[in-house]
């Protein structure tokens, strides 16, 4: 009696020893499969934001070049602190959705993108920031999830038209009448951008009404305001959509068109204007640079070739873009950004004199 | 009983010894991924360096590739000794030196950025080969020179 109730209570025993371990295993081999399943991720984010660094790298190399990549549906996240610009950079980062610990940082670069890029497909496109002379080079991101609108009205028709074909064909774009925006349809995509160029009626005025565009978020719904450009200026007005109208996040400006194709690109004012700060940082150094290399050519040429000597003596449109770019990490002023304007079609001119007289020329 | 759990025993032993094994394996393929991440890095930096429009020679805003201007290399690298371009330009260039020689037909060197770590454990250089622009003389105004880079870690 006393050995059965024994060997029943061990059978029991034995068996809750083996649940217990057979646990303890289960739950360490999910353990490791959860710790790999992460690396896994890791590894993957690391390679897209490597193959990533190659191509700002590459930025300079082949200018005005349209590419499409394949990446993971990963989704990539930018960020690009407008605040806390200052004459080194601003605080920027990019990280892909499915490991946020994993960043790189661009704080000097100018990289326009939206503050989200999702799908299978980015496009990646270069510009040369020209002003007149190479600033920096600018870096276009986006995907082909992300719709483009570009909006034009009776008397801004042939300018939008000529946008449209500023910009690469890759791109998901589409020219359409602001008599069209109400019946626009939801196509699936993520994000949709709608570009007013140069049309009487703003994004926000009440006779433009706004479709449900589906699953796409309001967030997700921005437009964008272009007027000019006068003096390379352009004045802008970015939007985002809220209920049926659209409401304006803020006023800015570009410079030249290389900078409005930031904006279009660029979903969020904070972004725009955090990028065109990095550009006009470096802009203060390149016109330094050419600054300085008139006044130690001008003496060189004081010598051999005094009537190019004195060409180059009486320039100050250098110094002019470099005085005027020096504040702008600060806010970008529509008055100094008007300056260089103004500079660079002297410039301009004063390269063709160069040209025409045999001289060295001054960009 | 005894039985069960020496065999337990056994098995934690073998996994451990799999597990050791494993990581090992896993060191070594870091390393070699860090080997070419910095690799990259130096190529990088190169191309950055090469394709700067501060030092790239130009024409009415039409650049020349593998062509440095002179006036903007001496420009650009006393630009360059202030803190604060140095550190603008240190996300592009990070922990590397970068050296303009030319080569023909005179000899001169120009340093354009260093930013040298207190600790160095490597460093990988490029040379390429460029065309060395003197704006002042029109007609036989090139030479023959190259740009160094040395990246460290």
């Amino acid at each position: 009696m006393k050995s059965n109730k024994k060997a029943a209570i061990e059978v029991q025993f034995n068996w809750i020893f083996i649940l217990i371990v057979g646990a303890i295993i289960i739950i360490f081999f999910f353990s490791i499969v959860e710790k790999q399943k992460t690396a896994a991720d890791i590894k993957l984010a690391s390679g897209v934001l490597t193959q990533l660094d190659a191509i700002t790298a590459g930025a300079g190399v082949s200018l005005g070049s349209v590419n499409e990549l394949e990446m993971p549906d990963a989704g990539i996240n930018f960020i690009c602190e407008n605040e806390s610009c200052s004459k080194i950079g601003c605080f920027s980062e990019y990280s892909l959705q499915l490991a946020e610990g994993v960043k790189k940082d661009y704080s000097t670069e100018p990289i326009f993108t939206p503050t989200r890029i999702e799908g299978k497909n980015l496009i990646t496109w270069t510009q040369g920031f020209d002003v007149p002379f190479r600033a920096v080079n600018f870096l276009y991101l986006t995907s082909d999830n992300v719709k483009y609108y570009i909006v034009y009205d009776l008397m801004s028709e042939s300018k939008a038209k000529s946008l449209n074909k500023s910009l690469p064909d890759k791109l998901n774009k589409e020219l359409i009448s602001v008599d069209d925006v109400p019946s626009l349809r939801d196509k699936g995509n993520y994000k949709v951008r709608l570009i007013f160029y140069d049309t009487s009626l703003e994004p926000d005025d009440s006779s433009i009404t706004l479709p449900d565009l589906g699953k796409t978020k309001d967030e997700d719904i921005t437009a964008l305001h272009v007027t000019g450009p006068t003096n390379y200026v352009y004045d802008l007005e970015f939007f985002e959509k809220d209920g049926q109208q659209f409401v304006s996040t803020g006023t800015s400006y570009a410079l030249a068109n290389s900078s409005l194709f930031g904006a279009i690109l660029s979903d969020d004012i904070g972004m725009y204007e955090c990028n065109m700060k990095k550009a006009f940082n470096r802009l203060n150094v390149v016109a330094g640079v050419y600054a300085e290399r008139v006044s130690s050519l001008g003496g060189e040429l004081f010598l051999t070739d005094p009537e190019c000597a004195a060409m180059f003596a009486g320039e100050a449109y250098f110094g002019e873009i470099r005085d005027s770019s020096a504040a702008l990490y600060l806010s970008l002023n529509g008055q100094k950004l008007s300056a260089i304007g103004s500079a660079m079609g002297n410039l301009r001119t004063l390269n063709r004199q160069a040209i025409i007289q045999s001289c060295p020329t001054f960009y | 009983m005894s039985e069960n759990i020496l065999i337990l025993f056994m098995f934690f032993i073998l996994l451990g010894l799999g597990l050791i094994f494993y990581s090992n394996v896993q060191k070594q393929s870091i390393l070699k991924l860090q080997e070419k991440n910095f690799e990259l890095m130096t190529i990088e930096t190169a191309q950055r360096a090469s394709f700067l429009p501060e030092v790239q020679c130009s024409i009415d805003n039409v650049m020349t590739d593998n062509c440095f201007d002179i006036f903007k290399v001496e420009a650009f690298a006393a630009a360059l000794e202030e803190p604060e371009n140095r550190q603008l330009y240190f996300p592009a260039f990070g922990n590397s030196k970068i050296t303009v020689r030319q080569i023909y037909p005179a000899e001169e060197e120009y340093l354009v950025y260093e930013k040298i770590p207190l600790n160095v454990t490597d460093n990988i250089s490029i040379q390429l080969p460029v065309s060395i622009l003197d704006s002042s003389k029109l007609e036989k105004g090139y030479s023959f020179g190259m740009i160094e880079v040395r990246v460290f870690r």
